[in-house]
């Protein structure tokens, strides 16, 4: 559906993208998970052709260019910058985008009222959108792309600053939104998000696109192995027998198999009074790739 | 197409819900025409009975000339009428009329100023009236007096009214300091304007002391030429024909003016959308949508053309409620889109003056109170010094007030709008060109 190769962007000596090549296919949806300033949206904008790449080609559905009208029809794409009308009302909003992108008559007052109830902004359509809270306008401000039911969303960070109630909200729609074949470009720097919402995940750090895979693959390929911290209830008599690092009744240690293991030293004697898994995530993936943390 | 209704349709309703935009739109042009025309209305005398019948050609056809021409039809005692010189020439020979004045190129630089050496008026009259000729002389003499005194009288009438409004200003909180500070400025400089010309009546009544008293014989206030009748055709035809009408109520002068005050500041405020768009990131979610940067220019272009078109109806239908008599609907309809497209042109280039809406906002004041100055929208052209008149060129709002009045009460043909209306549109769309092409580079 988009396919991208060697994309390449430079704002004077700054590389902001770095021969990023991705393929996202119909019905998939795809992460886009990097810090700060990674090259995320800079990447967005050249995928739809608001950015001109220096270098590098982009096909949308089959088409070259991504600024054409006909292609854009198909583009619902909710900016980073919340961008909306503040003097008009929400309403007006949604039904100003919407005719931008052809929707009318009667198609365009049901999918008016469908964007409202998305946004949770029934009972204030006729209010201003500068008078709207933060996430209010955020939840508009990816209304208004989903609104003429694109077949591919493009969202750019679309949860910051949203409560976890809206946020649940918005993943199930988009898994809702899925399920019907909508195809997603979702950029985010949570990788819970990324986790729970994406098929497969690209990782990028300053420009550069590390790896794309399933999220289950890249742990595989890159994430550390499970890490087990227990409490004992009273000191084992020879702490050589134990795996890992022991510290009076603590001990921690990691394995690809941490039930088993956990079962065998049971089996073997040893009484825990607690015991924590830690599972790896993407979180440990970056960390591996890139030798730093996602939230720095 | 539909895009293109679209969006402006957006723009006029973010435009109609901005209150203080539209009282610039609206309500201040409309006091500033009802306070210029009261004042100029204090100034013109009630049509009388006419008696000596008078032919004048008009070859300057400057400001200052056309101010001479209305105080000779304001004398009581004359009955101006204007023709070619060669026709007035020959209706004074057949004895249909008294007198022909012929104003020369160049008069009205100099009318009216004593020191200047005017250009002498070329005074043709029926041999066997030379009685009324000689009263004739006098009161051409009289209207000179009135250009003096228009020259010069006026500051101290209006400056108190001037003043008022800058203590008006100061104290309404409600008004954003940067447009408080912009329409203080404005009126400073027109108080400032009206000073000097104070200090010059008071250095010119100490000097004139003991030298000329009254307007008797000194041929320093007007220098007339007489001419016999056989002579009088002169070739150096200005580019009008002179002119036909004459304004017939205070508000033909003074609601042009104020018209334009109105389009500038919708002109401002279109162009301080553009900017906002800009940062709000809505510029961005347009350039993103399926459409074409033409349909957002066109839309954004439409909007503002349509509201120009407004404004202009509904100040001109407010002025023909208060008595303007317009003189051609069609020529003022021809004006009116011109000027329309024209300002749709500044308000392209206009927009792309600054990043943010409170540079363009401040800019953009700044451009319409220098092309309102400089293109008579504060203070009438006529009253202005010459280099002041020669910037005036610079100023769409001159050209737009021009044809304007050209439909309300000069007369115009048709072919005499092609030079405003030409002006307008031809500047109009060089800005808009220039304008759209900063914004797509800046965009980029
Ligand atoms: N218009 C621009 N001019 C100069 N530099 C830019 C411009 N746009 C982006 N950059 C730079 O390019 C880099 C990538 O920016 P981009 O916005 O793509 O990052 P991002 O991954 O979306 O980050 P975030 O998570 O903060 O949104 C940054 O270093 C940024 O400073
Ligand atoms: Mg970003």
């Amino acid at each position: 559906m988009i396919h991208a190769e060697h994309l390449r962007k430079s704002y004077g000596t700054l590389v902001a993208v770095d021969d990023v090549s991705l393929d996202i296919k119909r019905g998939e949806t795809f992460g886009l998970l990097g810090p700060n300033g990674a090259g995320k949206s800079t990447t967005i904008h050249m995928l739809v052709g608001a950015i001109r790449p220096d270098s590098g080609s982009v096909t949308v559905n089959g088409a070259s260019d991504p600024s054409r009208p006909e292609v854009r029809r198909g583009l619902g794409i909710a900016p980073q910058r919340v961008a909306l009308y503040e003097d008009l009302t929400g309403q007006e909003n949604l039904a100003f985008f919407g005719r931008l992108y052809g929707v009318t008559g009667k198609r365009l007052t049901e999918r008016v009222e469908w964007a409202l109830d998305f946004a949770g902004l029934k009972d204030r359509r006729h209010s201003r959108a500068k008078t709207y809270s933060g996430g209010m306008q955020r939840r508009l401000n990816l209304a208004c792309a989903l609104l003429p039911s694109p077949p591919i969303l493009l969202c750019d960070e679309p949860t910051a600053g949203v409560d976890p109630q809206s946020r649940n909200h918005i993943f199930e729609i988009i898994e809702r939104l899925k399920q019907d074949g909508l195809t997603v470009l979702y950029t985010t720097h949570y990788m819970e998000e990324a986790q729970r919402l994406c098929d497969r995940v690209a990782i990028m750090d300053r420009g550069k696109l590390l790896d794309c895979d399933t999220v289950p693959n890249l742990i595989a390929r890159h994430g550390r192995r499970p890490v087990v911290t227990a409490e004992l209830e009273r000191p084992v008599n020879d702490p050589s027998t134990l795996p890992g690092q022991v510290e009076g009744t603590s001990l921690r240690f990691e394995t690809e198999k941490p039930v088993e293991e956990l079962m065998r030293l049971t089996r073997a004697g040893v009484v825990f009074k607690t015991f924590h898994v830690d599972q790896p995530d993407l979180e440990s993936v970056f960390l591996t790739l890139t030798g730093r943390s996602l939230r720095d | 197409m539909g895009a293109i209704v679209t969006l402006a349709v957006k723009d006029l309703r973010i435009m109609s819900r901005d209150l203080l935009g539209m009282f610039f739109i609206f309500v201040f042009p409309l006091v500033m025409g009802l306070l210029f025309g009261t004042i100029q209305a204090s100034f013109s005398d009630q049509p009388q009975e006419k008696s000596i019948s008078v032919a004048v050609t008009d070859n300057d056809a400057s400001d200052m000339s056309r101010l001479f021409v209305e105080q000779l039809i304001k004398l009581e005692s004359l009955s101006i009428q204007q023709f070619p010189v060669e026709q007035a020439a020959d209706q004074v020979r057949k004895g249909k009329l008294t007198a022909f004045i012929e104003i020369p190129k160049g008069f009205g630089e100099t009318a009216g100023l004593i020191w200047g050496k005017a250009p002498a008026l070329r005074l043709g009259v029926d041999p066997a009236r030379a009685a009324e000729g000689a009263m004739l002389e006098g009161m051409i003499m009289q209207a000179m007096g009135v250009l003096i005194q228009k020259r010069f009288m006026n500051p101290a009438d209006m400056r108190p009214q001037i003043n008022r409004m800058i203590e008006e200003t100061a104290s309404d909180t409600d008004m954003p300091p940067v447009q408080r500070t912009i329409v203080q400025g404005l009126l400073r400089s027109v108080d400032g304007f009206l000073a000097t010309m104070e200090e010059q009546v008071d250095a010119l009544s100490k000097a004139g002391d003991g030298q000329t008293s009254g307007f008797g014989p000194s041929m320093e206030i007007a220098r007339i030429e007489k001419v016999s009748l056989e002579s009088a055709a002169g070739n150096d035809r200005g580019p009008f024909a002179g002119i036909r009408g004459r304004p017939r109520s205070p508000w033909d002068i003074s609601f042009p003016s104020a018209i334009m005050w109105g389009v500038m500041a919708c002109v401002a405020g279109f162009a301080v959308t553009v900017a906002k768009e800009r940062t709000a990131g809505t510029f961005f979610r347009l350039k993103i949508a399926p459409i074409t940067r033409t349909h957002v220019l066109a839309g954004k272009a439409l909007a503002c053309f349509v509201s120009v078109l407004a404004v202009v109806a509904i100040m001109m239908g407010l002025g023909l409620i208060i008595g303007i008599q317009l003189t051609s609907p069609g020529l003022l309809i021809l004006a009116t889109v011109c000027t329309a497209l024209g300002m749709v042109g500044l308000m392209m280039l206009m927009s792309v003056i600054g990043r943010t809406e409170q540079s363009v906002s401040g800019a953009g004041w700044a451009i319409i109170v220098f092309m309102c100055m400089f293109g008579g929208g504060m203070v009438p052209l006529a009253f202005m010094p010459a280099f002041m008149k020669n910037m005036s060129h610079f100023s769409l709002v001159k050209w737009g007030i021009l044809s304007l009045e050209g439909a309300i009460w000069r007369g115009f043909e048709l072919s005499e709008m092609l030079l405003p209306c030409g002006v307008l549109i031809g500047a109009g769309a060089v800005c808009f060109v220039i304008g759209a092409r900063i914004l797509a580079r800046v965009d980029d």
